[in-house]
């Protein structure tokens, strides 16, 4: 039940400082996953002509 | 990026895209790439060990002279009581203007109590600006430490200053309502919001595109429930700042992960990415058309008198009470300026509205009877 709602196994909250970085998780057991997972994130906001976190 | 495996993966590709009018910052990759062939930024990874976990970061140049359009902004540095009003829903907490904003400016607060409240800050008038142009969105500054979902707040937009309608969480762009909010706080089903704890001011972006062509007022309104709140440290309550109406450009693109072992997954950043920040400017409307008119003394007691500019566009005045009960009626003339003076013995104390209707607009004004 858990799984489903996205606090699975590895599922996590993130840092501390920051919303957004949370890594969801639908399964039960890395083993039954058996594939590369990943997820990407940025910086919220950028100035013009400055550079943002990838 | 996880493999997750009882065995290693071999050949792990990972590709990402730099977003058009963007350049990779040379060197700034915690892995150095293996490619960074036009758009295009590639690692290869010859082995993932099993359940290994690797994440990269790097950083992306942008261009100055591409930024979102600022259409309106209130920072809530000026007294927000001249364009703004708040109502009690129940319990003893108000919205207040404090210094609890960003770098400690003047800022709106609800303050988180251990009580049942529930209670809003709406706009007396639209903001003044035609929501026109690509995704007109609301773009703010909020901070929030709560009790989850017990103790929360949400806003609301409306294009008359009576009806408001909600959100739906598919309108945010950026930093949605990260929980539900209790139907027994503010007795609405399945309502959405924020609560919990965004850990210091964070920008949300809604896109208002549904009120395309119209202006709009904005509420924001706060609620608790029982006496319980927030254990975690910080300041208590909700905060927002800076508020303002953009045609917002982000910056998103797609990352890919391929293996020797038949993985191919890609994905984006979350919601619509990063957002570019907006230039400010606010391109000044054409006076003679904006209603202007001001009411003094204020507070009153006997008499007030209400000062009319650009009559053109006056057609009636009412004074309406707290209730929204109409007491005072006239029909302007329309000559350019004018003063009207009441007789004001007659009201009984307390705070009033003085709404002047034009041919396209109205707007309204508090007048205080002492």
């Amino acid at each position: 039940m858990f799984a489903k709602r996205g606090f699975g196994n590895a599922a996590s909250q993130g840092s501390s400082n920051s919303v957004g970085d949370e890594t969801e998780d639908y399964e039960s057991l890395p083993e039954c996953i058996n594939a590369i997972r990943f997820n990407k994130k940025a910086d919220f906001v950028v100035k013009p002509g400055e550079a943002f976190n990838v | 990026m996880r493999n997750l495996r009882t065995s290693s993966a071999n050949t792990v590709k990972v590709t990402d895209e730099i977003p058009a009018n963007c350049t990779y910052v040379a060197g700034s990759a915690s892995l150095a790439p293996t490619s960074v062939n036009g758009k295009t930024i590639t690692w290869e990874i010859p082995t993932m060990a099993a359940l290994e976990k690797l994440t990269i970061t790097y950083k992306v140049a942008t261009d100055k002279n591409i930024f979102s359009t600022t259409l309106w902004r209130d920072e809530l540095e000026t007294d927000f009581f001249e364009t703004w009003d708040v109502e009690i829903l129940e319990g003893g907490e108000i919205w207040q203007q404090l210094d609890y904003g960003i770098n400690n400016s003047r800022a709106l607060h609800a303050n988180e109590a251990k009580d049942t409240t529930d209670f809003a800050v709406y706009m007396l008038n639209p903001a003044e600006a035609v929501l026109l142009g690509n995704e007109p969105s609301i773009y703010f500054y909020h901070q929030y430490n709560t009790q989850n979902t017990l103790d929360g707040g949400y806003l609301m937009v409306s294009e008359d200053g009576q009806i408001w309608e909600r959100l739906s969480d598919s309108d945010w762009s950026l930093n949605g309502p990260n929980s539900d909010l209790s139907y027994s706080t503010f007795v609405v089903p399945n309502l959405r919001g924020f609560s919990g704890n965004s850990n210091g001011f964070i920008p949300s972006v809604a896109n208002l595109s549904k009120w395309a062509g119209k202006k709009v007022y904005f509420k924001f309104r706060f609620g608790t429930y029982d006496n319980l709140v927030s254990t975690q440290p910080g300041r208590l309550g909700w905060t927002l700042d800076n508020l303002e109406i953009i045609n917002p450009i982000y910056y998103n693109t797609t990352a890919c992960v391929t293996s020797g072992l038949g993985d191919n997954i890609c994905l984006a950043s979350k919601g619509k990415g990063t957002l570019i920040e907006s230039n400010k400017i606010v391109s000044v409307t054409p006076k003679d058309k904006e209603i202007k008119f001001n009411v003094f003394p204020n507070p009153a007691k006997a008499i007030a008198y209400v000062n009319l500019f650009n009559g053109e566009q006056f057609e009636v005045m009412n004074i309406v009470d707290a209730t929204g009960k109409n007491i005072y009626s006239t029909v302007l003339n329309q000559s350019n300026q004018q003063q009207i003076k009441i007789n004001t013995s007659q009201f009984s104390k307390g705070i009033y509205f003085v709404e002047i209707k034009g041919k396209q607009e109205s707007r309204k004004q508090k007048l205080v009877i002492q």
